[in-house]
């Protein structure tokens, strides 16, 4: 505009002073001329508005869960409020903004507060609320908070830090606390997500209560429905007590465990006295019990195997002496302990992940039905093995009993015989994942026709139908073939591997992969991942009900080759007992399937594939979905929070039905509000129509004076 | 004729004692190996026809009666688990390939049983042996074999190491880590075992005498249930029933 001003004052000045043809349209298109060089340089102006003065109140209403609690509940007692008439002549002198709370603010309308029936909030985040609230209403002239709750504030940062801070007066309406309140809640649970099976876990709990004086209560913890460990102790009021129990997870799994402690009538709330948590049982090491008939190269060579790999806790008996062998010296200058076998098979055989007999006849120890625990174990999923040896299978009277119907083989009786000769094994499938002694199948093909001989095969009748024969002997037959030697098989969730010979020392001695084809036994016994045809994969991170999970089943073929074009289904089974069958999107070498869970609980997924109508087994997994602990462990009228919030922002505190109005004065801020405005002069109408008009006047004039 | 038939006679017997077959069989069984090398290795040859029927009738070990010899460079060698290693002496050291062979036998398994026949501390027979397995297998060593390792224990509970000449209480192990390759006994251990014709001891016990050999007969016996045992007697399992015993 100076610059404007300027021009015009100069374009005067030469017209006043100089006297030039036509000074008239000089005139005129000297005045075009500085319109133009104006609009050029895009002038603006900024134009200041002072808006009206008066104090704005953001009033805050908790619809967290615990506004849910009481008779009648701390949130009819906020309605009561909102529609009390002292209230609506109050809110009317002032601009207001209302929001509903819990974790955060959300805008809401006075009648939708009122309308409200069921609280919702999961968490109460005061230090967040009030955050939000302060810097969403900073242009606006707030002058109040009016925060209408129980103060039962359970997550985020210290509230009072965010009102000192920001200095604008909280008056805060205590909703709550109107009857005797009573407690009790688990607040905390202290445990690790993993456990091991046989290995003691410990599982703490923090009891808190209020209302209770000296109280004896009982803290019981569950597997399911099964009692596992229970605890008595003393509570008092605003006081935490900590329980601690210890138990052995006896299976591998994921389980559900809770802690519990009693109802009382009159609590608050009962939902806070059981906190339900996952732990994911494992296999801490691989624990092998090793039966052998005598001392033996077999034995030491495979002791000296095991008891040198971290995985494998190695736990043996080896019988020293028979019954008739003589001692010459008394029993104390002998080494001999009792041979445990009554202990073995009727208490601790479950204990054990696989069962080696090597060379053992049980018919000295212990009666035959022991042997159903045997079958047993490996009906739960237990490993066994039966190596050869003139006390093993026919020979040493396993024929009839539990143990024959577990092996893969038909055992001949006691008149088996042994052939001493020696003989390289004939191997069926050099890629099997027992028998694969190198990454390709060429390779370990060329290593097992190079292996050292055995010596001396168990000549037991014939493998079972549904039984593999891996390896067999090259030139000794039987009216079912040439002789089996290495026999794998499956009873109902546990493996079974029988070894016609008991020699494999001799491929130790000799260098050869003796350590891989043992290492790759284990596995295969224990149905481990390099066992399993069929794998789910759930995600680790926490999900919470409403969010969806995305899984992964992976498919391989017998030799643990990704497989594609398999079947796969996979089942969800939900914390009411709900199966259910999900869409799999296969995706190259492996199939996608997402679920989106509604509600807490545990979530297992059960997965089953196909290839070529040949069934390659079964996998589950589990996860377990909860809300992040809040309403339900503290839901105490918090009533000093709420007093130090007031006190603190310069605000004041009210009981909710014991109101004074007269003592709530919203101030008018000293600096008076403005807003501002940015005008842009260049590019408006009347400049441009100016100039039109102008243009067309000089034109004009030029043609009249006869002037081009 | 007679003459050859006498002579036919010995011959096969003697094949027996002597492992004249080549093929050493009964895969599981305990084999009685003792290493033939260029020294003086074959000076208690009567040894394990002794040591065969004690340990059969006070043991469940299934062994071979026969006693077999094997060379380091011996491709058998590999199917012989144990081998005993006696000598008075020093000796020619090994090949090239026989230390290639040692050493792959060793640390597949192999175990070593040295038994000094010479009575004497440091002897050189004693020197030789360690500075030969020193050279085979440089990362072990030598150390003292506590009197708690599972050798004292195996079958009889024994304090200290024995023998015919008690030179050291203490048997000596050739460690790769916690891996025992060899053991070596100063004490002619094999000496309290010799029998005359007429069924006497050949070889007095000195200084403890016929005490003194039943504890050597002990840990002998204690030596092959080790080979083919390793450590068993030190699992946890046994602590408790082995220290009421042993009066702790």
């Amino acid at each position: 505009m100076i610059m404007l001003l300027i021009l015009l004052l100069i374009i005067s000045l030469i017209y006043l002073l100089i006297n030039l043809p036509y000074r008239n349209l000089f005139l005129l298109r000297a005045v075009i001329y500085a319109v133009i060089i104006f609009i050029i340089f895009q002038p603006s102006c900024v134009k200041k508005e002072f808006l009206p003065n008066k104090p704005a109140v953001a009033i805050l209403a908790d619809i967290s869960e615990s506004m849910a609690l009481e008779q009648p509940s701390r949130y009819q007692h906020v309605k009561k409020f909102l529609q009390d008439a002292s209230f609506q002549n109050f809110i009317k002198r002032y601009p207001y903004f209302v929001y509903s709370f819990s974790e955060g603010i959300q805008p809401v309308s006075l009648s939708q507060l009122l309308n409200l029936s069921s609280m919702t909030g999961k968490t109460t985040n005061l230090a967040s609320v009030l955050n939000e609230t302060i810097t969403e209403n900073k242009e606006k002239n707030l002058s109040a908070i009016f925060l209408i709750s129980d103060g039962a504030n359970n997550s985020g940062e210290d509230p009072l830090l965010i009102a000192k801070k920001n200095k604008i007066p909280i008056y805060c309406f205590g909703a709550g606390g109107g009857e005797k309140q009573r407690d009790l809640s688990i607040t905390r649970i202290e445990t690790s997500e993993i456990a091991f099976k046989n290995v003691p876990t410990e599982v703490s709990a923090e009891i808190k209560a209020f209302g209770f004086d000296n109280q004896s209560i009982t803290v019981n913890l569950f597997i399911k429905d099964e009692l596992l460990a229970s605890k008595k102790i003393k509570i008092s009021s605003g006081k935490t007590e900590k329980v601690n129990f210890q138990f052995t997870p006896q299976s591998l799994g994921k389980f559900v465990y809770r802690v519990v402690i009693p109802d009382y009538p009159g609590e608050l709330s009962v939902k806070n006295n059981q906190t339900a948590f996952l732990i994911n049982v494992l296999r801490q090491k691989v624990r092998l019990l090793y039966l052998c008939g005598q001392p033996s190269w077999e034995y030491k060579f495979l002791r000296r195997l095991f008891k040198g790999d971290p995985r494998i806790e190695f736990v043996s008996f080896i019988i020293l002496r028979n019954p008739d062998n003589i001692s010459f010296v008394p029993e104390n200058q002998l080494s001999l302990i009792p041979f445990p076998a009554a202990e073995i098979f009727t208490k601790q055989i479950s204990n054990f992940d696989i069962l080696f007999f090597e060379n053992f006849s049980y018919e000295r120890f212990f009666p035959s039905n022991y042997l159903d625990n045997v079958k047993k174990f490996v009906e739960n999923g237990g490993g066994f093995i039966m190596l050869g040896g003139e006390n093993s299978f026919g020979r040493g009277g396993y024929k009839g009993t539990a143990v024959e119907e577990i092996m893969p083989v038909v055992l001949e009786g006691r008149q088996e015989k042994i052939d001493p000769a020696r003989f390289r094994v004939q191997i069926a499938e050099s890629e099997h994942p027992l028998l694969a002694l190198a990454d390709s199948g060429e390779e370990s093909r060329k290593l097992w026709e190079n292996m050292p001989e055995l010596e001396g095969i168990n000549c037991f009748g014939q493998a079972k139908k549904e039984a593999a024969v891996l390896a067999s002997h090259p030139w000794i037959k039987n009216k079912n073939g040439y002789l089996p030697v290495i026999v794998a098989g499956q009873y109902k969730k546990g493996r079974v591997l029988t070894i016609a010979s008991d020699t494999t020392w001799r491929w130790a001695l000799n260098a050869s992969p003796y350590q891989r084809f043992w290492q790759q036994t284990i596995s295969w016994l224990l149905g481990s991942a390099t066992g399993k045809q069929i794998d789910i994969l759930l995600p680790q991170e926490k999900i919470l009900p409403g969010q969806e999970i995305r899984g992964k089943v992976n498919i391989f073929d017998q030799y643990y080759r990704p497989l594609s074009e398999a079947t796969v289904k996979i089942f969800v089974v939900t914390p009411r007992g709900e199966k259910m069958p999900l869409e799999i999107f296969p995706e190259e070498d492996r199939y996608e399937f997402s679920y989106t869970a509604k509600e807490e609980g545990k979530y297992s997924f059960i997965a089953s594939a196909w290839k070529n109508k040949r069934y390659l087994g079964e996998d589950n997994d589990s996860i377990y979905l909860s809300y992040p602990s809040g309403e339900q462990e503290n839901p105490e009228f918090n009533q000093d929070l709420l007093i130090k919030l007031a006190q603190i922002s310069g605000g004041k505190y009210f009981p909710i039905d014991q109101i004074d109005w007269k003592e709530i004065k919203l101030n008018r801020k000293t600096s008076q509000p403005v807003q501002e405005k940015k005008i842009t002069v260049w590019d408006s109408v009347w400049i441009y129509l100016f100039l039109i008009v102008a243009l067309a006047g000089e034109w004009f004039w030029r043609r009249s004076k006869g002037l081009w | 004729m007679k003459k050859v038939v006498f002579i036919l006679f010995f011959f096969l017997l003697s094949a027996g004692t002597y492992g004249f077959p080549e093929d050493i069989p009964e895969g599981n069984k305990f084999i009685f190996a003792q290493l033939v090398y260029q020294g003086n290795w074959d000076l208690r040859s009567q040894a394990w026809g002794e040591i065969y029927p004690l340990l059969s009738a006070t043991t469940s070990i299934k062994a071979i009666p026969q006693r077999y010899t094997t060379t380091l460079s011996d491709p058998k060698l590999f199917s012989l688990p144990a081998l005993w290693w006696l000598g008075d002496n020093s000796f020619v050291f090994f090949s090239n390939q026989e230390i290639e062979y040692l050493k792959r036998w060793l640390l597949n398994g192999g175990l070593l049983i040295i038994d000094d026949l010479s009575g004497k501390t440091d002897s050189l027979f004693f020197k030789a042996v360690h500075d030969q397995l020193s050279q085979t297998v440089p990362e072990a060593k030598w150390e003292k074999i506590p009197f708690d390792y599972a050798i004292y224990r195996s079958f009889y509970l024994l304090s200290e190491a024995s023998g015919r000449r008690m030179v050291s209480k203490n048997l000596e192990g050739f460690f790769l880590d916690d891996q025992l390759l060899a053991i070596y006994s100063a004490n002619d251990l094999l000496g309290v075992w010799g029998r005359t014709p007429l069924g006497e001891y050949i070889y007095n016990c000195i200084p403890g005498g016929e005490n003194q050999r039943r504890q050597a007969q002990k840990l002998t016996l204690n030596l092959i249930v080790f080979a083919l045992t390793g450590t068993y007697k030190s699992d946890v399992i046994h602590q408790p029933f082995l220290e009421i015993k042993m009066g702790r």
